[in-house]
C-alpha cells in the first residue's frame, strides 16, 4: 500500500496529475487497508463502509492523546510527533515507522507552491535534532537542510542575534519561523535589508486562541523591518503528515487566513460543527482531512479548526472553532480536562 | 421573618409562571415538550410546606437582593427569587442579555402580586444587601470583588456523576436517562459520568441498558438547541468509546448513548445527551478517581445502601437516582443553606 501511495504522490507531482476519481480510489483502498492493521481504527470504523472520500470516517484529532493508531505495533514507530502548547491538555502524537510519504509530499509540494525559494535558511523554529518530537522542525530540516537553527530544543531563541545574522546576509534568504517567534523577533529593535528574493514563512499554531489578532500589524511591522523579503504562509498540523502554503506575496498583501493551496492528496472538507454533516465549498465549517500522506497512521482526521474550502479546494483557515456552549453553572469541557490532568 | 401573606403570594406567583402559556419562549432553546416538562418540575418544588420551612431561619433578612442567572438552566434563578421575595426582599434579577425571557416573565409573575421583583440585564448591580450569582467561576469572583460589602451566595461550576451497584440495571437506566436528558444536559446537576461498583459485568450491563433507555426517552423529551460545540464533543466521546470501549445508542449528537469506558478515562465534563459507564471494584477506587474534581462536585445519585458513603468523595448532595435535577425547594447550596448565608446575624450583647 504505501508504494501504491508513493506512486500516487509522485503521479499528482509530475506532468500528468491523476483526477479526483484516482483520489478517491487509492483513498477508499487506504482506508480498507488501515481498518486491516489498526485495531484502533477498526474499532472506530466498525460497521461503515465508506463508499466516497467523504464518508471516510473522520477520528477527532484529540483521540491521538489517548490512543496510539497506527497501523503497525505503536513501539516499533521510529517518529513520534507531538502537539504542543493546546490547551488540552496532554500531547497528540503522531507515530510514523517511516517518513517516506511525509518526505516526498512535503518536499514535492514545498517546491512546486514555492518554486523559487533560497537555499539559505535562517530558522526560528527549533531543528529536527533538538526537537525531534516537533512535526515542524521536522519539515524545516527536509527543506532546508543546511539551515541555520536558532532555538533551542524548547523554542527559545535570541532575537539580538537572529538580528544580527539576518543583518549580515548579502543573498536572498529563507526565514522560517512561526507567528509567535515572528513576534518574538519583531518585540526586539532591529532591521535587516533582505535582499529580492528572500522569503519568510510564517506558520501558525493557534495555541489554544483565536487567530492572532494583531496580524496585520506584525505584518506590517515585519514588512518595514526584513527589507525585500515576501511572505509566504503555511499551514500544517502535528497529525498530518502533509501541508498546505500560500504563494509569495509582499507583506502589505498577506492574509494570514491563506487561501492556502492543498496537494491534490490533501482533501479538506468543512462540516457543520454540530452535525457533522459536509458543507457546500464556500461555507464556513469545522474542518476534516483526508491526507493520504499518513499512510501508516490514519488517513482522515476532524480537527477543531474552522475554515472554509473554496471552490477550487483551497483553504482559508479561519482559526479555532469560536463559542462556548451555553452553561449554567456546570464545568465546561476545557474546565473538567484541567482538572483532569492533575490526573 | 415568616410572613403568611407573603408566603401565599409567593406561591401564586408560582402558580401564575407555571401557567405562562408559551414555556418553550422563555426556555432559552429548549424543545417545547422539554421545557413545559422543565417548568413544571421547578415550580412543582415550591411547596407551601417547602417554602415555609425554607423561611425559618434565624437572622435579620436582607432588605434587597440580586440575582444573577447565567445561562443554561432557565429556571435556576426561581428559587432564589422565590426565597428572597418570601423574606421580604426588593429582589433585582439580573438575567444574560441574550436570554432574558424567563427573568422578565418571572418578574412579572412576581410584580403582579405586589412583590418586589424587577428584571435587568444591566451589568452593573445596584447597591444591595445580599448577591446570590450563578455562572462560571470567573464571572462570580468578579461580581464578589465588585461588592464587598454585600452578603454573597456565589455559585460557580460544578460537575455531576452518578455511584451505583445497580443490581438490576434497567429500573437505574431509566431513573439516570432521565437525570441525563432534562434540561438538555445544560446544568450542574446533569450526570457527567455513571461509576458502577462491583463486578465489570454490571457496568456493561448497565451500559447496554442506558443504551436503549436514553434514545427512548429522548422521543418524549426532545433535544433542543443545541450548541454546535457539542458536536465535536459528542464525535470526540463516541470515537474515544468505540476505540476503547463499547458504545451503545445512537450516532446523533445529542440524541442519546452511553458508553462503556475504562475507568481511567473518567472525565467529568458533561456531553450533552450521552453518559460514559466506568466499572470500579471499591470506594477507595472511586475516591481516588474523583481526587482531581474535589472542591467542583454538585451531586452524586447513588443506589448505595448507605448513600452519605458518597459524601466521602467531596460531593455537596447525595440522593437517588432520578432525582438529580429535582432536588428539594430550600435545599443546601454548597453545603449551606440557602437563606442563613444572605441574612445578616447581629450580636446581641449584655
Amino acid at each position: 500500500m504505501t508504494d501504491r501511495v508513493l506512486a500516487f504522490l509522485s503521479a499528482c507531482l509530475g506532468p500528468a496529475p491523476p483526477g479526483l476519481r484516482d483520489l478517491e480510489a487509492v483513498a477508499l483502498a487506504l482506508h480498507r487497508w488501515q481498518v486491516v492493521r489498526s485495531p484502533a481504527y477498526a474499532a472506530f470504523a466498525s460497521g461503515r463502509n465508506p463508499t466516497s472520500l467523504a464518508e471516510i470516517p473522520a477520528v477527532p484529532v484529540a483521540i491521538l492523546q489517548e490512543v496510539p493508531l497506527t497501523c503497525f505495533p505503536p513501539e516499533e514507530a521510529r517518529y513520534r510527533f507531538e502537539t504542543s502548547g493546546t490547551t488540552a491538555g496532554r500531547p497528540g502524537i503522531h507515530r510514523l515507522r517511516s517518513t517516506a510519504a511525509y518526505d516526498l509530499g512535503s518536499t514535492g509540494w514545498f517546491r512546486r507552491m514555492v518554486p523559487d525559494a533560497p537555499t539559505l535558511c535562517v530558522s526560528l523554529v527549533p531543528s529536527p535534532a533538538t526537537a525531534p518530537s516537533s512535526s515542524l522542525s521536522h519539515m524545516v530540516g527536509l527543506l532546508f537542510p543546511e539551515a541555520r537553527f536558532l532555538p533551542d530544543g524548547a523554542g527559545r531563541f535570541d532575537p539580538e542575534e537572529a538580528w544580527a545574522l539576518l543583518a549580515a546576509v548579502r543573498e536572498p534568504v529563507f526565514l522560517a519561523t512561526t507567528g509567535l517567534a515572528l513576534a518574538r523577533l519583531l518585540d526586539v529593535p532591529g532591521a535587516a535589508d533582505l535582499p529580492e528574493g528572500s522569503l519568510a514563512m510564517v506558520t501558525g499554531g493557534f495555541k489554544g486562541r483565536r487567530h492572532v489578532e494583531d496580524a496585520p500589524r506584525l505584518y506590517a511591522e515585519a514588512g518595514r523591518r526584513l527589507g525585500r523579503a515576501k511572505h509566504v504562509g503555511e499551514y500544517g498540523m502535528t497529525e498530518l503528515s502533509s501541508q498546505g502554503w500560500t504563494g509569495p506575496v509582499a507583506f502589505a498583501d498577506a492574509d494570514p487566513e491563506g487561501p492556502f493551496r492543498l496537494p491534490p492528496w490533501l482533501v479538506a472538507v468543512a462540516v457543520d460543527p454540530g452535525s457533522g454533516v459536509p458543507l457546500p465549498p464556500g461555507r464556513r465549517g469545522q474542518l476534516r482531512f483526508v491526507d493520504l500522506a499518513n499512510v501508516e497512521s490514519v488517513l482522515a482526521l476532524e480537527t477543531m479548526d474552522e475554515g472554509t474550502v473554496l471552490p477550487d479546494g483551497s483553504l482559508r483557515l479561519h482559526g479555532r472553532l469560536p463559542g462556548a456552549p451555553a452553561r449554567g453553572c456546570s464545568l465546561t469541557a476545557e474546565e473538567a480536562a484541567a482538572l483532569a490532568r492533575a490526573r | 421573618m415568616r410572613s403568611p401573606d407573603l408566603e401565599r403570594r409567593v406561591l401564586r406567583a408560582v402558580a401564575r409562571l407555571a401557567a405562562a402559556p408559551d414555556p418553550w419562549s422563555l426556555s432559552d432553546g429548549l424543545s417545547v415538550p422539554m421545557a413545559a416538562h422543565c417548568l413544571d418540575l421547578a415550580c412543582g418544588l415550591i411547596t407551601p410546606e417547602a417554602l415555609h420551612a425554607a423561611l425559618a431561619v434565624p437572622g435579620v433578612p436582607p432588605r434587597s437582593a440580586a440575582v444573577v442567572a447565567a445561562r443554561g438552566v432557565f429556571t435556576a434563578p426561581l428559587e432564589w427569587v422565590a426565597l428572597l421575595a418570601g423574606a421580604g426582599a426588593e429582589v433585582v434579577l439580573k438575567t444574560p442579555s441574550t436570554a432574558p425571557a424567563f427573568g422578565r416573565a418571572l418578574a412579572g409573575a412576581f410584580s403582579a402580586e405586589g412583590l418586589p421583583v424587577r428584571c435587568t440585564t444591566d451589568r452593573d448591580l445596584p447597591d444591595v444587601d445580599a448577591i446570590v450569582a450563578m455562572g462560571d467561576d470567573t464571572s462570580v469572583a468578579a461580581i464578589a470583588a465588585a461588592h464587598p460589602r454585600a452578603r454573597l451566595a456565589l455559585h460557580g461550576h460544578r460537575t455531576s456523576l452518578a455511584l451505583v451497584e445497580a443490581p438490576d440495571p434497567e429500573p437505574v437506566a431509566a431513573a439516570l436517562a432521565l437525570d441525563a436528558l432534562l434540561f438538555d444536559g445544560r446544568g450542574c446537576f446533569t450526570p457527567a459520568a455513571v461509576l458502577v461498583l462491583g463486578p465489570p459485568g454490571r457496568a456493561a450491563a448497565l451500559a447496554e441498558a442506558l443504551g436503549r433507555t436514553l434514545p427512548a426517552l429522548r422521543a418524549s423529551l426532545p433535544l433542543g438547541d443545541l450548541d454546535p460545540l457539542h458536536g465535536p464533543a459528542w464525535r470526540h466521546r463516541a470515537a474515544l468509546t468505540r476505540v476503547l470501549g463499547a458504545l451503545h445508542g445512537t450516532d446523533a449528537p445529542g440524541a442519546g448513548a452511553a458508553g462503556l469506558l475504562p475507568a481511567d478515562q473518567l472525565d467529568l465534563g458533561v456531553v450533552p445527551g450521552f453518559l460514559a459507564v466506568h466499572s470500579v471494584s471499591s470506594l477507595a477506587e472511586v475516591a481516588g478517581r474523583l481526587r482531581p474534581w474535589h472542591g467542583h462536585l454538585a451531586a452524586c445519585a447513588t443506589d448505595l445502601p448507605d448513600p452519605s458513603a458518597v459524601l466521602a468523595f467531596g460531593v455537596e448532595r447525595a440522593c437517588g437516582p432520578g432525582r438529580l435535577q429535582t432536588p428539594p425547594f430550600g435545599r443546601a447550596h454548597g453545603g449551606r443553606e440557602p437563606l442563613r448565608p444572605l441574612c445578616l446575624h447581629p450580636s446581641i450583647e449584655p
